[in-house]
């Protein structure tokens, strides 16, 4: 994997319940750490912008999407087990 | 939806809770799914269903947020109050029914009241006075809704300050965009208003002062730009004068040679500037601006009041001009009014006042330049000469007017180089030629004389003088130059060579001068070195002068005005004169002057010979010299001269000297005759001598003679008198040398004073033992009658009277013998209070009732050591003197007693201080006083001012060596007409003893039955001294001579505790007595006895063993204590 390659992100929240700020919280600490410089996250609120969840099949929130590169993989939860999202995302070598 | 639809088929109360149950299930077992880390479910829709947990979060969330929006919104609507407040404008908030809804703080402090007080009330009960008017403006604005903003009011405050008020004026709409009432902003702008006239002032001034430069620049009369300048500024600034004044060199007068004015008088003319009182004359001097507001209320009379009043000013600005640190110029602006003058003003009369001088200053230096110009213009064609550059890019010549005028050119002409010295003949061409290459190879500068032949082809000489101009860098760029036409100078000079040599050595004086004879004057223009021999000017001192400088006051006049006459009409003068040299010395000159003419006939010079005819008046002269020479010795001899008439005694001549031995002016002698002069008693000396003299039986005399002075003093004089002879055998008068021998004969009279109290002291030293001893008898006889009386109380007292009047004598004698030296002084630590009251009650019977005694004595006076009688005898001797000074007046006699500190100050002018404390004894009398001349001499002997017989001339010198001997010191201040002061200086004694009226405080101890040896030749004492000592429980055994003590002591040396001996003895005195008792047994103590004791010393009395010397009288109270003290001291331990 090329390393210039861009992350895009996208986060389903409900407002700010607290799984969905954890979540944002996890994801942004993760991209600090590991994609700094080559990432792009877009939050949507399933309150504000019910028909983008609707669109994308949100079910649950917080769930993740990883727009870029493909395919899109949806991750669910706070994502909190840094290790496991690491290999979701496909970067597992960054977790070790 | 149908009305089937509405219907709910199942029963709510049992499918519900079922439904329920579903949907906790649902929730919970997602919840596991997911391990909680999801908030939200969607449905197909897209809705998301908050699960439980997050829905508690979101309404927890929420209550948070809602609290906390309301936090800050009370925290904003707090601040905004305070900036609201805060803001330095008032602020109302008002409704449209001028309803006042809101205020800030300003408004508050404005209004006098609390914001809560205002706030919801009508503006009308807020503003009774204004607020109607105001509405009226706030309504305009509601109606319209156009906000009104800027509107400026000039309104005065409660102190009746002038304040400038800008008030803005905007509606308030609602959401909906109705008006819904009217913000209104006022704001205090007065500093911005007064920022902003000020600036326009200055503004104005500045243009003020550009119209001013503009307005004078064209005028170079000085006197023209004053004129426009003090116009101008009166004008601008509204005043009644304005002057400028020209101040003087001497910085007092000035002058005004033209002022401004607006209805009033005009003040040109010149003034002393200390007219205008020392205020102004002080400030201007210095530089300040006086400014004068209102003359009646900032201005005495005295200080120039008087002055403005008088030319009708009640406000001044006067502004000085210093220059070189001196007052130049002054520029004065006067109002008839009071006026406030303003900063403003009061800075642009200063800034007038300097331009003013400025532009006259630089007026005349442009003038000075102008005229320099023009002078030089016409000097360069009066002398022919011109001047020329020489660029070196393009070496062509530029040549002055007078230069082409020189070359017969057209005026303008500016050849090349080559062409130019195509003038010159071959010679020159070649000189200069070289001239110009040397100038311009290494900048040599030439002066050099060349020949030429002009345009028309006339041969002129001429002097070309050219020197290298240099560039910044260096490099000559121009040579430039003076050239003269010297063709007719040459001609000229060689022909006057020629005369001249033969003048020049010419034995007679020769003068060639102009033939202007109207005044100054013909001028000298050649004098030949015999001239110079003759008259000791040399020719350069001369020409250019005209001959009046040889003229003095003894020239006589009409010799002159003949010579004048004679030159006019061209006629040869012949005279006599007395003229003077250089060194002022005349001498008598004959003339010879003829007129010389011109080509055209006209006279031009006249030629002068003279020749020294003083020759014979050399003797006179020597005599003249010889006779000043005398007359000065005459004049300022140190000794009187007089030269009298023989017959008639009639001063001839007298000097300034013998005017005042004399005591009379000149003009007074010249009507007296010399008798006149001598003290009667003396005349007959003095015309024994004059006899003797006019018969030729002697040729001088020498005497000492009284002059009797116009004002009745007396002066003695050494007259020497001797003849002299003028023509003939009889001498015809008498020269008279007197020597003011006064201070001579006042020595003398000192001298035979001196002798006389020396006599006196002797005297009394020789009869003081004596009288002692009597005294003594009377004294210790009283004292044991006392002892014998003492049930008779009037009897006791009459010896107490008796032993007082003793005690006085006894003090008597010893003050004659204090003065005359023969007794030592005996001081003792004591309070002078007690002394001074002591002689105040013995004066207060001899001094006259009109005079009132007052005392002060400090309870703080330090104790001093001194000798009481003395005190006494200063206190008689001064309130004596101070009684006399106020005698047949009613006076006060003052007698002040304090502790004084005296200081470095005090200590360095009176001789005998030191720094320290004294106590001060003060005399003060309020009587006539004294002169300098009289307080110079008071403490010298013999020197008095009262009349012969009434005092001795001693009284204060007796207080001086009084003084001297207690280390202390007498000052005096008086002044004449009011009163005198003595202050005496005692140095503080630092001892614990006490003591009262110079007498020690102590009981007489008793004795032990001590054996004592009691010696003397006089019977009655030797008594008096036994029962004394007996009563103080000693035994005593008496000796009548000196011989017969010794054998006792010989006979029982261990018997005797003391002996107690009299000095003055037949055969053996006390003293020698003492000694051959001290080899016989040395521990033996020995006490003396003496009526006084000047030659005795203590050294010798130690060795012989005498332990004490007792004065005589002796007293009860003395001889007890002497006795037992020295035994107490000679007691083993």
């Amino acid at each position: 994997m090329s390393r210039r390659v861009v992350f895009k992100f996208r986060l389903y929240v409900a407002g700010d319940t607290d799984n969905s700020t954890q979540a944002l919280a996890n994801l942004n600490a993760i991209c600090r750490s590991h994609l700094a410089g080559r990432h792009a996250i877009e939050v949507i609120d399933v309150f504000r912008d019910s028909q983008r969840a609707l669109e994308d099949g949100i079910f649950l929130t917080p769930m993740l999407l990883r727009l870029a590169p493909g395919p899109v993989r949806k991750i669910v939860g706070t994502l909190s087990d840094t290790v496991t999202v690491l290999r979701s995302l496909g970067l597992e070598s960054l977790a070790v | 939806m149908s009305a089937e639809g509405a219907w709910i088929p199942i029963d709510p109360r049992e499918e519900i809770p079922a439904l329920i149950e579903t949907l906790l299930a649902a929730e919970r077992r997602l919840e596991e799914l997911t391990a909680g880390e999801v908030d939200t479910i969607a449905g197909r829709d897209g809705r998301a269903f908050l699960l439980g947990r997050g829905q508690e979060q979101m309404r927890s969330r929420a209550a948070a947020r809602q609290e906390e929006t309301a936090a800050i919104l009370l925290r904003q609507n707090a601040e905004l109050r305070a900036l609201f407040d805060l803001m330095p404008a008032m602020i109302w908030f008002k409704d449209t029914e001028n309803r006042i809804l809101r205020v800030n703080q300003r408004v508050a402090e404005a209004a006098g009241k609390a914001v809560e007080e205002i706030e919801g009330r009508p503006s009308l009960e807020i503003y009774p006075h204004d607020a109607a008017r105001s509405y009226a403006g706030d309504l305009a604005v509601i109606r319209s809704g156009i906000a009104e903003t800027g509107i400026i009011e000039k309104v005065k405050d409660e102190a009746g300050r002038l304040l400038w008020i800008q008030t803005d004026k905007v509606p308030v709409r609602d959401a909906s965009g109705k008006i819904t009432g009217i913000i209104v902003v006022a704001r205090d702008i007065s500093e911005r208003k007064l920022a902003e006239q000020a600036l326009q002032e200055s503004e104005e001034h500045f243009r003020f002062l550009n119209d001013m430069t503009e307005a004078t620049r064209s005028l170079f009369n000085p006197e023209e730009v004053m004129a426009v300048m003090a116009q101008m500024l009166g004008q601008h600034l509204c005043a009644s004068r304005c002057a400028y004044a020209d101040v003087e060199e001497d910085g007092e007068r000035f002058s005004i040679l033209y002022d401004y004015t607006d209805r009033c008088a005009s003040t040109v003319g010149s003034y002393r500037l200390s007219l205008f009182g020392p205020k102004a004359v002080d400030e201007l001097q210095r530089g300040q601006t006086l400014i004068v507001r209102d003359v009646d209320g900032e201005l005495a009379p005295g200080e120039g009041a008087d002055m403005f009043n008088a030319i009708g000013i009640k406000a001044i600005i006067t502004c000085p001009l210093i220059r070189e640190g001196g007052l130049r110029a002054l520029m004065a602006v006067h109002q008839t009014i009071p006026r406030d003058w303003k900063p403003a003003e009061v800075a642009l009369v200063q800034e007038v006042v300097g331009r003013c001088w400025s532009t006259i200053e630089r007026r005349a230096a442009e003038e000075k330049i102008l005229q320099n110009e023009r002078l030089l213009r016409i000097a360069g064609g009066m002398a022919r000469l011109g001047g020329w550059a020489l660029d070196v890019p393009g070496a062509r010549v530029t040549w002055s007017d007078e230069v082409c005028a020189i070359h017969e050119v057209p005026p303008g002409t500016s050849p090349l180089l080559v062409e130019a010295l195509g003038y010159y003949q071959p010679a020159s061409r070649e000189t200069l030629g070289k001239a110009f290459k040397t100038c311009l190879g290494d900048g040599t500068a030439f002066d050099l004389e060349l020949e030429l032949v002009t345009a028309t082809g006339r041969p002129v000489t001429v002097r070309s003088i050219g020197e290298a101009q240099r560039n910044t860098s260096g490099l000559i760029t121009r040579v430039h130059g003076a050239f003269q036409d010297i063709t007719e100078r040459k001609a000229t000079a060689e022909s006057l060579r020629l005369l001249s040599s033969a003048v020049e050595h010419s034995k007679e004086s020769i003068m060639i001068t102009e033939s202007a004879l109207e005044r100054p004057g013909p001028r000298i223009i050649f004098v030949n070195p015999a001239f110079t021999q003759m008259t000791g000017y040399s020719a350069d001192e001369v020409i250019g002068k005209t001959p009046r400088i040889l003229q003095g006051p003894l020239t006589d006049k009409s010799v002159l005005s003949r010579l004048r006459t004679c030159l006019a009409g061209g006629e040869l003068f012949q005279g006599t004169t007395i003229n003077y040299r250089k060194d002022g010395t005349a001498f008598d000159l004959d003339w010879q002057i003829a007129p010389m003419r011109g080509a055209q006939g006209k006279i031009t010079h006249f030629v002068a010979i003279q020749r020294d005819v003083t020759a014979r008046k050399t003797a006179e002269d020597a005599l003249r010299t010889s006779e000043k020479r005398f007359k000065t010795l005459f004049d300022h001899a140190a000794v009187g001269f007089a030269v009298t008439d023989v017959d008639s005694g009639r001063f001839l001549q007298v000097n300034q000297r013998f005017c005042e031995l004399a005591g009379r002016s000149s003009r007074e002698l010249q009507d007296l005759v010399a008798p006149d002069l001598i003290h009667p008693d003396d005349r007959r000396l003095r015309l024994e001598g004059l006899e003797q003299l006019k018969v030729g039986a002697s040729r001088e005399f020498t005497g000492e003679r009284r002059f009797l002075r116009k004002d009745g003093s007396i002066v003695w004089a050494n007259i020497t008198v001797s003849p002299m002879w003028a023509i003939g055998e009889r001498p015809d008068s008498f020269i008279t040398v007197a020597l003011d021998i006064s201070e001579k004969k006042r020595l003398e009279e000192q001298f035979r004073q001196a002798q006389k109290m020396e006599a006196i002291g002797t005297l009394a030293g020789g009869i003081a033992h004596d009288f002692n001893n009597v005294l003594a008898a009377i004294n210790g006889y009283t004292e044991l009658a006392k002892m014998e009386l003492k049930g008779n109380a009037t009897i006791v007292e009459y010896l107490d009277a008796v032993l007082h009047g003793t005690r006085r004598a006894t003090d008597l004698v010893r003050q004659i013998l204090a003065f005359s030296r023969q007794q030592e002084i005996e001081r003792l630590p004591i309070q002078l209070r007690a002394v001074v009251e002591e002689a105040l009650k013995l004066l207060r019977a001899t001094i006259p009732a009109t005079i009132a005694f007052e005392t002060e004595f400090a309870a703080d006076a330090p104790m001093v050591l001194a000798d009481a009688s003395q005190v006494h005898q200063m206190v008689m001797n001064l309130c004596t003197n101070a009684a006399h000074a106020m005698k047949d007046r009613p006076g006060r006699l003052m007698l002040k007693l304090e502790k004084f500190n005296v200081d470095l100050d005090l200590a360095a002018t009176r001789p005998g201080l030191r720094c320290g404390i004294y106590a001060r004894l003060s005399v003060s009398d309020t009587g006539s006083g004294m002169d300098q001349a009289t307080v110079n001499r008071i403490f010298d002997p013999f020197f008095t001012t009262k009349a012969p017989g009434e005092g001795t001339g001693l009284g204060l010198a007796v207080v001086h060596g009084i003084m001297q001997s207690h280390e202390g010191a007498v000052t005096v201040y008086s002044h004449l007409g009011e009163g005198t002061t003595f202050h005496l200086y005692f140095p503080e004694h630092m001892s614990i003893e006490s003591a009262v009226a110079g007498r020690p405080l102590t009981t007489v101890p008793w004795g032990l039955g001590e054996r004592i040896l009691y010696v003397d030749d006089e019977a009655p004492l030797v008594l008096i001294g036994k029962k004394i000592l007996e009563r103080l429980g000693y035994v005593v055994d008496t000796c009548a001579n000196a011989a017969e003590a010794l054998a006792l002591v010989r006979a029982h040396p261990a018997a005797f505790d003391l002996v107690v001996t009299d000095q003055t003895m037949p055969g053996m005195t006390g003293i020698a007595l003492a000694e051959k008792i001290h080899a016989l047994r040395p521990s033996l103590p020995v006490i003396l006895t003496t009526g006084y004791s000047a030659t005795l010393t203590l050294e010798r009395l130690q060795m012989v063993g005498i332990r004490k010397l007792l004065l005589k009288p002796l007293t009860y109270d003395a001889l007890g204590s002497a006795v037992s003290s020295v035994l107490l001291e000679s007691k083993p331990n």
